[in-house]
């Protein structure tokens, strides 16, 4: 097993998603080239970039400084301008094998997917006549609206899948008569029962589950339950069907939680959505028996005091004696968890685990039958959609290497990057973390419209240069000469001197490339280099230029921190050429473009003082300094390189290198100074 | 370690003008330290060659190149036959550099790029600062490790000049009185008494050109 | 009587400038010397002032002597080697002169040939152990000399200046080195030079006070600004001002007068030394305010 080093956002993504990689692509304005980093790990997108639950958020170093990089909300910007859109084909040569997958949530979804892309006949299994398992049905549309769902799945099945609804596995089909047509299965139908309390009058009318109810409302099936509808729970579930009543014009609601706010595994931020649309909350209270005839009238609940932390690390609530109290309910969701249906596995003989999960032997999923194989909420219990899609992207792995008898090699191991040092943290500018819009309040309470909107292009680019690149920076080659120019010349103090050549911490380098243009032996390389092939890129473009523009060609460079949104101006003159910060640009690379024949170089940088790195653009006045010189020693003039900063600076440059004429390099002709 | 520095671009261009393939050598010791003449500026006065030349509708193959050192013949050797298909070789080493390749590449000439200035001292990015005149009869041990030779422009023995201001020096108020600092650190140090020691002539036989150094005479 | 004699007797003495001129024409320097002869004990002949190239002082000063007016020659490092300076201070004794001001001198930069390079190949303190060492009848590098010299061989200090401590280290290097007089840089402040004396005063040296001529409330900023070891008082400013533009010269020859007359007053010092750059015609005029004509 080899560690390799990814940022802390693709190590805590479950699924691995380079998060650099397509953050810095919409940085620069590539959504196009977003969208395919995001494809590559995962084919549902746009249900990601509305309802994950963000691990990698969590864990997003940007957090250190200020507040993390909504990297949620940049998935489903660029994957909202494609939704649906297949980008991968089948491959033309194909496996004989057959797999039936049984269960169409995310884990199904993402194991049929990468098995037909594998090569494999792929048979998709499902009870109910929709696909998408609780995207489809259970998840709240005002999060996940469905069609956005249907169309990704869409693009999946499209990729040669055979489905089958309304089918059940244990009833229409066994798994004995699956493994006799297929030659594995894969299991993956989901926690479905919802977990009740063992307290009196559970059974009375007016008391259900909150993932039945959820379910229903989506199938269509549901009115409003109740006027007074007490929840019970403190998870997703019970969030969606509090705002999912409100939705139904339910005039109170209350959710009663067992513990404190801090420890509610919905999140704050879902808390105080629903708070905004009306529920009321009621924390450290438990349920200890429903009241009513027939129908429920009232719940009991005993306050609760947070004792000794349990396994999970949060505290246990201990019911307080003689703190009893009512809560009038005509009707009461509980939401305090599900589970899979054991009975069900049971019966087709698989190992059925503590909590009626199926037993696996490890992360490929292979049960105790060969050829069978299990994942998502049905192994581990209720998890969230990326971890299911992770679990079937594992177990589609597994089934691959069991037909082509590759042996179980270990996986690679991701490792995080280190946290970033507080004298790094302190020296990074802060900048604002940019929000979706959310839909009026009156028109949730009123409607199931999707709540938040996607970043417009703007917040995007702004949002995305956040990024802090982790891992991106610097690394010295052979060449070093040990000068220690990049030991001085760094704003955060990273690179230091090693046994023979210098050594750049790559957890705590901001990528800014300030030494790498200072770099007196060209040691020093940028990863993200790649991606700003400085020559090419200026050759490529100033083709371009030519061609609209025979006479006058201006090469600008401008600063992605300064106009996030592209280019400051747009003539006929001048060829753009985005940079983050042009403190990395060295002086040959501001000659270069003369020497291709570019009339002029106008340079967009940032403000001294604004520069993100803090020194760029310090530096890059002191080099502009010397490639005038160096322009004006060869004879093609300083006058045809500037630093500008506005739009009518941008035209008076223009204007300026059109007096000059032609790049003398082209022309042969040597003008007086 | 060497500080040089290059010369003019004019007195290149000019230095190379009768020839056609010209390779531009950087050197990858002391001149890439001091950022003058490692394989950053190699390709930038290449990129400026070409330039110039392409402007007079001239030749312009110009290649940019660096070896670890000018200064020995053995890494010399593993480039010569890349070296011999040029016409000349602009040179960004110190003289000692220019002067070995001279020798060890005898059918193509090389030119020098650079004016080699001083043994120094970083003191700051990008900034250095001559601290050693090689006298060959180094005074450090009574000066407190400052070398008045070096530090103080008239190179004087016994104390500072009556000319020094605000503790900075006649010539140049940009850079302190060497005696000044003399006398503070060894003030600091205790060593007064040592200050106070009239110092004799220096002995300039020492310094007598050229040099010549033998480890087991 | 010499310079020395006089000053061996305990007699207030009193010295000028001369500067030899940037070409041959020495009319106007005759008339200094003219000017001088008989009224100061003796003249000192710089040496390439702030190292403007000009005649050489040994030629003025043989000049000066032949028309009765007693030459101290000033010698800097700054263009001879040791081989030069000792043939050069040969040559003067053989000439008749007898007293040398042994300097380091200026860096050539403050100079009309800033390009030139420049010797130090010894400075002051070793020069003056060169006299010495030919006084004693032997050569720098310890040869016999077919007969020695006989200087009466003096030095500089800078008792203003602004950083003392290891000014006053030199000082007791160069009485160790063998000076006999010191003629000090310009002085104003004559407590604060009073205070310098009384370190003087434990050696057995002759100290001659620098007295330099304020012309203008524009001169004095100047010096202040940009001459290193002067230091004019704000009083003494205030004072030139007060008097306007018209009568600034003729206040600043009362000021030196007045200084004049307190060193002597005091017995604080051995003598002062009148540097009157550019006004050499006044000196008389200044020596009379002072008394001592
Ligand atoms: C209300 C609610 C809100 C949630 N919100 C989020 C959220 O915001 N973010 C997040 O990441 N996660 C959320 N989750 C969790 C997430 O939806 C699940 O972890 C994920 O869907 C599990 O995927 P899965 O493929 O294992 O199972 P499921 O999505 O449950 O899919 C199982 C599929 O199997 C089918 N099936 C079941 N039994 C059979 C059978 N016998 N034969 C054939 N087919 C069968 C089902 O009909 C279903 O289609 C939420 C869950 C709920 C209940
Ligand atoms: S600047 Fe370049 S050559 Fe110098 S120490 Fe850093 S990496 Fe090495
Ligand atoms: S200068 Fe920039 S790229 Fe280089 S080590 Fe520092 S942060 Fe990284």
């Amino acid at each position: 097993m080899r560690p390799i080093i990814v940022p802390p956002c693709q190590a805590a993504c479950p699924i691995n998603t380079d998060v650099r990689g397509y953050v810095s692509a919409i940085a620069r304005g590539d959504a196009e080239e977003a969208l395919r980093v995001i494809r590559r790990v995962n084919p549902l997108p746009s249900v990601c970039g509305r309802i994950c639950t963000r691990r990698c958020e969590t864990a997003c170093r940007r957090a250190q400084v200020d507040a993390p990089v909504a990297i949620r909300a940049l998935k489903r910007y660029a994957a909202d301008l494609a939704i649906g859109q297949s980008f991968f084909t089948r491959p033309l040569s194909s496996y004989p094998e057959k797999v039936a997958i049984v269960g169409s949530g995310p884990s199904g979804l993402v194991a049929a997917h990468d098995l037909a892309l594998l090569g494999y006949s792929v048979t998709l299994f499902e009870a109910r006549p929709v696909l998408g398992g609780l995207l489809s049905e259970g998840i709240p549309k005002y999060r996940l609206p469905k069609e956005i769902v249907q169309r990704e799945i869409g693009a999946i099945v499209s990729l040669g899948i055979e489905v089958k609804t309304g089918v059940r596995f244990g009833k229409e089909v066994s798994l004995d008569g699956l493994l006799w047509d297929f030659d594995a299965v894969f299991i993956a139908v989901g926690s479905g029962k919802g977990i009740v309390p063992q307290c009196d009058g559970v059974d009375l009318s007016g008391v259900f589950s909150g993932v039945d109810f959820l379910k229903e409302v989506d199938r269509g099936d549901r009115q409003a339950p109740g006027r007074r509808v007490v929840v019970i729970g403190g998870g997703h579930t019970a969030i969606d069907a509090a705002r999912t009543c409100i939705r139904l014009g339910v005039s109170e609601v209350t959710v009663v939680y067992r513990r404190s706010l801090e420890e509610m595994p919905a999140g704050k931020e879902e808390v105080l959505r629903a708070e905004e649309e009306g529920v009321r909350f009621v924390y450290c209270a438990a349920p200890i028996r429903f009241i009513g005839k027939t129908r429920v009238e009232r719940v009991r609940f005993a306050r609760t005091a947070l004792g000794e932390p349990e396994e999970s690390g949060r505290r246990r609530p201990v019911p307080l004696e003689g703190s009893e109290f009512d809560l009038e309910a005509d009707a009461v969701i509980l939401a305090i968890g599900y589970a899979p249906d054991a009975e069900e596995i049971k019966e087709a003989g698989l190992k059925v685990g503590e909590r009626g999960t199926i037993v696996v032997m490890d992360e490929t999923g292979a049960t105790d039958i060969t050829g069978v194989f299990a994942a998502g909420d049905v192994v581990t219990g209720p998890m969230s959609v990326v971890d299911a899609m992770a679990s079937g992207r594992k177990a589609a792995g597994a089934i691959h290497r069991y037909f082509r008898r590759i042996p179980d090699n270990a996986f690679d191991r991701l490792v995080s990057l280190r946290p970033l040092e507080t004298s790094v943290t302190a020296a990074i500018q802060k900048s604002e973390r940019q929000e979706p819009s959310l839909l009026p309040r009156e028109q949730r309470t009123t409607s199931f419209d999707e709540v938040e909107s996607a970043l417009d292009h703007e917040q995007a680019r702004r949002e995305a240069l956040r990024c802090l690149n982790c891992g991106a920076g610097a690394t010295v080659d052979g060449e070093c000469a040990a000068c220690l120019n990049c030991v001085r010349v760094c704003p955060f103090g990273i690179p230091a001197m090693g046994a023979q050549t210098v050594e750049i911490d790559v957890a705590q380098c901001q990528a800014c490339g300030i030494c790498a243009a200072e770099c007196p032996a060209c040691a020093i390389h940028l990863k993200d280099d790649a991606r700003y092939p400085m020559r090419p890129g200026v050759d490529r473009v100033l083709e371009k230029a030519r061609e609209e523009s025979p006479d006058i060609v201006v090469t600008g460079f401008y600063c992605c921190f300064r106009h996030p949104l592209g280019p400051p101006v747009e003539r006929h003159a001048l060829s753009w050429i985005p940079v983050l910060c042009l403190g990395r640009l060295r002086e040959s690379d501001i000659l270069y473009p003369f020497e291709v024949g570019a009339e002029g170089i106008l340079l967009v940088s940032c403000r001294d003082e604004e520069c993100r790195f803090g020194r760029g653009v310090r530096l890059l006045a002191e080099r502009v300094e010397r490639v005038k010189t160096i322009l004006d020693d060869t004879g093609i003039g300083g006058s045809r390189l500037s630093v500008v900063a506005g739009d009518d600076e941008c035209d008076r440059f223009i204007r300026g290198i059109e007096r000059l004429g032609i790049n003398p390099v082209r022309t042969g002709k040597r003008v007086a100074a | 370690m060497i500080v040089a520095e290059a010369k003019p671009f004019d007195e290149i261009k000019e230095m190379v003008n009768g020839y056609r393939k010209v390779l531009v050598l950087g050197c990858g010791s002391c001149v890439t330290v001091c950022m003058s003449g490692g394989q950053k500026e190699a390709e930038l006065l290449a990129a400026a060659l070409r330039i110039a030349r392409g402007i007079e509708r001239r030749e312009a193959t110009v290649d940019a190149k660096t070896i670890l050192r000018q200064c020995d013949e053995e890494f010399v050797r593993q480039v010569r036959d890349e070296l011999s298909s040029y016409d000349a070789v602009l040179s960004m080493a110190c003289g000692a550099g220019v002067q070995g390749m001279n020798e060890w590449l005898r059918n193509v000439p090389v030119l020098p790029a650079m004016n080699t200035r001083f043994i120094g001292l970083c003191e700051g990015q990008g900034k250095w600062v001559e601290v050693c005149a090689a006298c060959g009869d180094c005074v450090l041990g009574v000066t407190g490790g400052i070398c008045p030779v070096t530090s103080c422009p008239k190179g004087i023995l016994n104390g500072p000049c009556g000319g020094n201001k605000k503790g900075r020096c006649e010539v140049s108020p940009d850079v302190p009185c060497a005696w000044v600092l003399i006398y503070e650190r060894m003030k600091e140090r205790g060593k007064l008494e040592e200050f106070k020691k009239e110092r004799a002539a220096k002995d300039w036989s020492k310094r007598q050109r050229p040099g010549r150094y033998t480890h087991r005479p | 009587m010499t310079l020395r004699e006089k000053l061996n007797a305990g007699r207030f003495v009193v010295t000028a400038e001369i500067g030899p001129p940037k070409g041959t024409d020495v009319g106007r320097l005759m008339e200094h010397i003219e000017l001088l002869r008989g009224k100061v004990d003796a003249a000192n002949v710089t040496d390439n002032q702030s190292a403007v190239m000009r005649v050489c002082s040994l030629a003025i000063s043989v000049l000066a002597l032949r028309n009765g007016l007693e030459p101290i020659l000033q010698m800097t490092c700054r263009d001879r080697n040791r081989i030069g300076l000792q043939s050069d201070l040969l040559g003067a004794h053989v000439l008749g002169i007898r007293n040398v001001l042994c300097m380091t001198g200026d860096y050539v930069s403050s100079g009309d040939h800033k390009d030139a390079k420049p010797v130090y190949d010894i400075e002051s303190v070793q020069l003056l152990r060169i006299v010495e060492r030919l006084n004693s009848g032997r050569d720098m590098a310890g040869n016999e000399l077919a007969g020695g010299t006989d200087f009466y061989q003096g030095a500089v200090v800078t008792p203003e200046t602004d950083y003392l401590e290891p000014q006053l280290v030199k000082f007791e290097k160069k009485v160790n080195a063998g000076a006999r007089f010191f003629q000090t840089q310009a002085i104003f402040d004559i407590e604060a030079f009073s205070s310098f004396m009384s370190f003087a005063r434990t050696f057995p040296v002759k100290v001659l006070a620098g007295i330099v001529v304020l012309k203008s409330v524009g001169m004095a900023n100047y010096m202040n600004r940009n001459v290193p070891g002067i230091r004019v008082p704000e009083d003494l400013i205030e004072e030139l001002r007060s008097a306007g533009r018209e009568n600034a010269l003729d206040r600043g020859i009362d000021i030196a007068a007045r200084h004049i007359r307190q060193l002597k007053e005091k017995n604080l010092c051995d003598g002062v030394h009148i540097m009157a750059i550019g006004i050499e015609e006044k000196v008389p005029l200044i020596m009379e305010r002072a008394g001592l004509l």
